[in-house]
């Protein structure tokens, strides 16, 4: 039994050292998606739980495992009764309006092209996140979508025209990629 | 890491607190539901000890070497596990093959590499083993289902005891690579053990894989993918790791500071030295790479690339133009509408140029055309008439 709470305690230890290390790229991750830090943390919280309970041996590819699983989850909640009922709940009640209001005024001030990006619709944010905050390549970014690559382009090149407003000279080179 | 996600990180600031509370909750739940709970590596251990213990009974027996390297009872346990825990249904069958062949891969590297194991490795290996796999079995009801039929103390004796020695040779493998590559996050040195392992692996024993392959019915399997060229200047050497700047040319490192390369580029990487390769800093070499890691630390390079193979290249091969007509040059190019980057090259560019700071190669393509990349800007492809223009404004005959 004492091997037994030795090997938990290992356990632990390890699960910790992974949170510790992908957490904050998790959350920002699925922050992008549902716009909202709790349900951010909530969507984080049951994917680590997730990996805890399963098998998984792709040490090396361990974060672009756990960011699929992100990815899904935050999709999933975005498609979820929940989170319609909260938009209801956003359009009756004005207090709850504003705190996203506030939220979104906030990001704004922190990063003018951050906030741009999260006020694209889902179609066209998706590609931008996954080419630019998980760094993934087009074809990549195809399966996991699962789109055709030219889909995936024409959505990139929509998504750089929509942001170009809120663009400033210096990030004009994004136009051209 | 590329400018668009510093502003999405700047956007979100600080989530060290978020971060905390899901820690928090995770970890509270996980010591709650004990039973519930299955530690990866502990699961792994297990899978691999199975999996290696039908190695090395074939090993010691007299058969030939190539029937021996796989094994359908190997692949059979494989499968059990991949039907109670995978994520990827429909597709256990490649499932439980890819992991079978890493960990034969694993166990024959090491092996190459001289790897054995001692007496006391292989008895303290064998009693954490014991003990795991009987946590396993009251933590998870699949485990218990599975050694029901033969029950724990002949399957451990049957299945697992042989194994201690691999078991201990392949943790000794990973922490070999560990060691060897200091600098790197522990997790891609693992796993670039585990890629040498594979490469080793396919250049010893690809036929009898192949030949397995075709008896269990696993049709188009590959354990290779096709990764990136990077074709670029070794800026840096240290602890077995050399720092690549791609697009940077050898003669740059002679009238250049390291950081000031580095600056200049904005793309340079830590790839691991492989297979004894000597190279020195102002080497021009191609890098066969897919994947790697970003980190978070605050260091001058924080991006670390894999490795699957490294070509010298004649350093001479690309002809560096000094601009004489910068401003013409610029009109050229500013109305062409240069597009994402998607062409990869596998040889390094026939010639490249710096204007306004950036650095743009070309390469010479059919019919006298030339295409053009410019690092993280994009590319464009010239008609013969255009780059006949081109080739006039640098010079490029002459040079």
């Amino acid at each position: 039994m004492v091997i037994v709470n030795k090997v938990t305690e290992e356990v632990d230890g390890i699960l910790e050292k992974i949170i510790d290390d992908h957490a904050e790229h998790l959350l920002r991750l699925a922050y992008f998606y549902v716009k909202n830090q709790h349900v951010a943390e909530d969507i984080v919280q049951e994917v680590f739980i997730k990996f805890s309970e399963h098998a998984y041996e792709e040490r090396g590819q361990l974060r672009a495992y756990l960011s699929t699983l992100t990815i899904n989850k935050s999709k999933d909640y975005l498609k979820s009764w929940h989170y319609k009922k909260c938009l209801l709940q956003e359009k009756l009640f004005l207090t709850q309006a504003k705190k996203q209001r506030d939220a979104l005024i906030e990001a704004e001030e922190r990063s003018q092209i951050g906030a741009a990006i999260l006020n694209l619709p889902l179609t066209y944010r998706e590609p931008i996140l996954l080419y630019y905050f998980e760094e993934m390549k087009i074809a990549d970014i195809a399966q996991v979508l699962a789109l055709p690559e030219n889909t995936v382009k024409t959505r990139l090149k929509r998504a750089r025209e929509a942001l170009k407003p809120h663009l400033r000279e210096e990030w004009e080179v994004l136009l051209h990629e | 890491m590329n400018d668009v996600k510093k502003e999405l990180i700047k956007m979100t600031g600080d989530l060290s607190k978020n971060k905390e509370r899901v820690k928090q909750r995770v970890l509270q739940r996980h010591k709650v539901k004990p039973k519930k709970s299955i530690s990866l590596k502990i699961l792994t251990a297990i899978v691999t000890l199975c999996l290696v213990g039908f190695v090395i009974q074939f090993l010691d027996s007299d058969k030939k070497q190539s029937a021996q390297i796989f094994n359908q009872t190997g692949l059979t346990y494989y499968m059990d596990i991949a039907e109670r825990f995978s994520l990827d249904k429909g597709r256990e069958l490649e499932e439980a093959y890819r992991r079978y062949e890493k960990r034969v891969a694993s166990y024959y590297f090491a092996k190459s590499l001289g790897i054995e194991s001692t007496k006391e490795e292989r008895k303290a290996e064998g009693q954490q083993r014991l003990e795991e796999l009987k946590m396993l079995q009251e933590s998870l009801p699949e485990y218990a289902e599975l050694l029901k039929k033969q029950g724990l103390d002949k399957y451990f004796t049957k299945n697992i005891e042989p194994l201690i020695p691999m078991m201990v040779a392949e943790k000794k493998l990973e922490a070999l690579y560990v060691e060897k590559y200091p600098t790197f996050p522990t997790e891609m040195a693992s796993d670039q053990a585990t890629r040498d392992a594979i490469r080793y692996f396919n250049a010893h024993f690809a036929e009898q894989a192949k030949a397995f392959q075709e008896e269990i019915g696993l049709e188009n399997y590959t354990n290779t993918r096709q990764g990136t060229i990077h074709i670029g200047t070794v800026v840096g050497i240290q602890d077995n790791a050399f720092l690549l700047v791609e697009g940077a040319v050898p003669e740059e490192v002679v009238s250049m500071s390291q950081a000031q390369i580095i600056k200049k580029y904005q793309n340079a990487t830590w790839y691991p030295l492989i297979d004894d390769i000597a190279l020195q800093i102002g080497n021009y070499v191609a890098v066969h790479s897919i994947g790697g890691v970003t980190t978070d630390e605050e260091v001058p390079v924080n991006r670390f690339g894999f490795v699957d193979a490294i070509e010298m290249i004649e350093p001479t091969v690309t002809k560096n133009i000094t601009l004489q007509n910068a401003d013409e040059v610029r009109a050229f190019l500013n109305p062409i509408n240069w597009r994402m980057k998607e062409k990869t090259f596998d040889t390094p560019p026939n010639y490249a140029f710096v204007l306004d700071g950036v650095r743009v190669d070309i390469w010479e393509g059919y019919g006298h055309s030339l295409w053009l990349q410019a690092q993280e800007y994009g590319e464009l492809q010239l008609s013969q008439e255009r780059a006949k223009q081109l080739k006039a404004l640098l010079k490029m005959d002459e040079s």
